[in-house]
């Protein structure tokens, strides 16, 4: 069945819940595949891992798609799986020890991120600003994971404080506070990492 | 002098603060260089994170990834979740890319099967839909011409039986009428008799008087 109007998440997983509608799913997933994407990558500091973990929540949303709650948002329940993957995923690079907060170039691009290059920057303004935001990225890696998925869905993601604490579980308040000290030892990391 | 929480400032940085809540905000900061600071500090690492912000993007497709559209990729891995998992455990050890282009092989050959096979219900469907709306409008077709047979008989039959009636009243009405004229005809000589015999009785009347009926000779 084709839906003449735009579809909203709900009904779309109404669909997949009820009738397995991969249609639906896929529309999800078209519009969901790269803030979901952006998420991960950032977590984890690896653009390719993040893509895989991006593909893991949705195999994740159709594989429990009987424990989604139709009176829920659908959107807080994917950042939940998401966060929930990249918590898992970070738990498992510590006991690996590996640490590494560059991913493995597959292309030419430096430094494993791609970007694209702006047509009004000089390219030394280019790699400045690249500079600055791989030493963004890196700083970012040394926040605990609980002041990290706030500062990404705040800042990047754009989500407002009570729905970020309903995604973590925490009461919105607590979401608030962690912003802030996020925010402070940003500032400390960065202040430390940029050269004068 | 007492400055707000923490909290207080990331709301006020990210302008989510009520209007009043925010008035009182900057009414502090008018007077607090500590809390200034603290602000000035959030809304420096805020515009840094933004760096990052505007450089990330979604990376391009690995170049040993097959160049598939998104939607059909992430549709593909939902659908084929149980067939994947059994490929990888049947094949020793496959590479990503030959697990995907298996997988892409089996969708395909799903998709054509299933199409097929819709195509051949969908058929046999129609085709027995039709032969049964056949059948049904027969049977009606019959029943109808069998009602109206039967009502046309039931009609003349009553039509039948009321002229019968009609026929049987009239003739009763009839010979209602002759005894009734024939008792009222004799009810009348009767009287005409009786009326003679009292007139017989009377002395004679003068001449000129009222008339009488003819008597008897004496």
């Amino acid at each position: 069945m084709t839906w003449p109007f735009s579809q909203t998440d709900e009904q779309a997983m109404w669909r997949v819940q009820t009738a397995d509608d991969h249609a639906a799913f896929a529309r999800l997933v078209e519009r969901w595949e790269t803030p979901i994407q952006r998420l991960c990558a950032r977590m984890t500091g690896d653009l390719h891992r993040g893509e895989d973990l991006a593909q893991e929540a949705f195999t994740r949303v159709f594989s429990r798609r009987g424990d989604f709650e139709p009176s829920g948002r659908f959107s807080t329940w994917l950042w939940r799986i998401a966060i929930n993957l990249c918590h898992d995923e970070l738990r498992k690079r510590h006991r690996r020890r590996e640490g590494s907060l560059e991913a493995p170039n597959d292309d030419d691009t430096p430094g494993g991120a791609e970007t694209l290059a702006s047509d009004s920057l000089s390219p030394s303004e280019v790699a400045e600003k690249l500079e600055e935001a791989e030493w963004v990225r890196q700083a970012l890696q040394r926040l605990p994971e609980t002041q990290r998925s706030v500062v990404i869905l705040r800042h990047y993601e754009g989500l407002k404080f009570a729905e970020i604490a309903e995604i973590l579980g925490i009461p919105e308040g607590t979401a608030k506070s962690r912003m802030f000290a996020a925010l402070e030892r940003l500032a400390v990391l960065l202040r430390h990492q940029r050269p004068d | 002098m007492n400055h707000p929480a923490p909290e207080t400032w990331v709301e006020f940085v990210y302008d989510e603060l009520s209007p009043p809540a925010r008035a009182d905000a900057k009414a502090h900061l008018n007077v607090c260089p500590k809390c200034q600071q603290a602000v000035k500090q959030l809304s420096a690492t805020l515009t840094l994170l933004d760096q990052d912000k505007a450089s990330l993007v979604v990376p391009r497709r690995r170049a040993s990834a097959p160049a598939w559209r998104p939607v059909v990729r992430w549709a593909l891995a939902a659908s084929v979740v149980l067939a994947a998992g059994f490929l990888a455990g049947r094949a020793s050890g496959p590479s990503r890319s030959d697990l995907q282009r298996e997988v892409a092989t089996v969708r395909r050959e799903l998709q054509t099967q299933f199409e097929d096979e819709l195509r051949a219900v969908t058929a046999t469907t129609v085709s027995a839909a039709g032969d049964e709306n056949r059948r049904l409008l027969c049977e009606f077709a019959r029943d109808l011409q069998a009602g109206r047979t039967a009502d046309r008989r039931d009609l003349l039959a009553a039509l039948d039986l009321l002229n019968q009636r009609r026929a049987l009243d009239t003739e009763a009405l009839h010979a209602s009428l002759v005894t009734l004229a024939r008792r009222t005809g004799t009810g009348f000589q009767q009287t005409g008799s009786q009326l003679n015999l009292l007139a017989s009785y009377l002395p004679a009347e003068p001449v000129g008087a009222s008339p009488h009926f003819s008597t008897p000779d004496k």
